[in-house]
């Protein structure tokens, strides 16, 4: 299925069609839901979230003007819910990750990286990104999302988007430094 | 010119994520390509971004996928919501198939559908228009209490498709028609252009008047 399928079922909906209503989740829910459960770290409510989306989706098709992707005009919707949710439990969507330490105190980091292969360590670094950060690696790797369609769903400048890449790689790089490897970078 | 050179390096080096994902415009995957071939150090960044990328997807394809309940529950919410909102588009579609002949190919068939709709919009637009033209300033809707349709002299005709409703009313006013019945398949609408029976020669000059407004008549005949 292509982008223009997408937007056939977009105006589909748009007619309260419930079966392209069903297509369009099937395409597009597990992305979505994985999305969501990287930015708020929390299955249930990712689940819940992502319903609230399609919900939108439903309710909104008739205003989707067709300017970029309709994954991206899903996700730009995910994004939006995603950043209120967690300033309405009190987090900070914008601050530093506070997942688990990589490794055990006593370890030192070169016994750190013994028990732990290279890959390991860096998807850990990754979960001790900040959410901003986390986000822009997600959209960018996972989700293959240009510099123009992520500076969309973030609702920041392009250049923004490509200097925020940077520094969540950078700030990846130093997590993994500090646990270990280091990459010769930066 | 350093500078310069040193700037360039380092949009390069910004752009190289979307160059691995291959997310950007053939342009800049051209100038990336470029920088690429003749540095090496950029090379190694680049193997860097590949095991970043790697990782990344690894990390999201592990994290499973959403309960089937939950897009039961949506589709439940949506099938709620659907039965208590009018569903205009709906009808106007079920209209429309109405006007298009079974067994059309999809392609006429979504061109019939969309001349109907024009039909449709002018035929609204016309309504609205001549229902508030009250007394005897300009032509009506026939109905049974203003005209009997069974009496005159009558001809059938198709609005040109960009043909604005005050245009068509104005010409109308001009030859006292008044429209009996339509839009029929294929946007024809019936128009009485005379309470009495008139003559040929007279019948063909009103119908030759009509035909010369060519940007508001694509068609049009004598009818019974």
């Amino acid at each position: 299925m292509t982008g223009s399928d997408d937007q056939e079922l977009i105006r589909r909906i748009a007619d309260r069609d419930q079966t392209a209503m069903s297509a369009l989740y099937a395409r597009h829910h597990v992305r979505l839901y994985r999305y969501l459960v990287r930015l708020i770290r929390n299955e249930a409510m990712a689940e819940e979230l992502m319903n609230e989306v399609f919900l939108e989706t439903w309710r909104k098709a008739d205003k989707f003007e067709g300017r970029s992707a309709v994954s991206t005009w899903l996700m730009s919707i995910a994004h939006n819910k995603a950043v209120s949710s967690m300033r309405k439990r009190g987090e900070e969507p914008l601050d530093e990750g506070v997942a688990a330490q990589l490794a055990d105190e006593d370890d030192t980091p070169e016994i750190a990286v013994q028990k732990r292969s290279k890959a390991e360590v860096m998807r850990a670094c990754m979960d001790r990104l900040s959410a901003d950060h986390r986000e822009i690696i997600d959209l960018v790797y996972y989700h293959d999302k240009s510099v123009f369609e992520a500076a969309e769903i973030l609702e920041i400048p392009e250049n923004t988007v490509k200097t925020r890449m940077f520094y969540a790689r950078k700030k990846l790089a130093e997590f993994m430094r500090e646990a270990g490897v280091d990459r010769g970078w930066p | 010119m350093i500078d310069q050179m040193q700037n360039e390096r380092e949009d390069i080096e910004l752009l190289l994520p979307w160059y691995e994902r291959g997310t950007l415009t053939p342009e800049e995957m051209r100038r990336v390509e470029t920088h690429l071939a003749a540095d090496p150090e950029l090379r190694e960044r680049l193997a860097l971004i590949r095991e970043e990328a790697s990782e990344t997807i690894a990390s999201n394809e592990r994290l499973g996928m959403p309960s089937a309940v939950a897009g039961d529950r949506l589709m439940e919410q949506i099938a709620a919501e659907a039965s208590t909102t009018p569903n205009v588009s709906s009808s106007l579609r079920t209209w429309l198939s109405g006007l298009i002949p079974a067994g059309l190919s999809p392609g006429l068939a979504m061109a019939g559908a969309a001349a109907a709709l024009v039909i449709f919009v002018q035929a609204v637009l016309l309504i609205s228009l001549l229902s508030t033209n009250g007394g005897d300033r300009g032509p009506r809707l026939a109905s049974g209490q203003e005209t009997s349709a069974s009496t005159g002299t009558f001809a059938l005709i198709r609005f040109a498709e960009n043909a604005q409703a005050k245009e068509i009313a104005g010409l109308l006013r001009s030859i006292k028609g008044t429209i009996v019945d339509g839009p029929k398949p294929g946007g024809i609408f019936k128009i009485r252009i005379s309470d009495k029976v008139l003559p040929e020669e007279d019948r063909n000059a009103i119908l030759s008047r009509l035909r010369e407004n060519k940007a508001i008549v694509a068609f049009v005949a004598a009818s019974r």
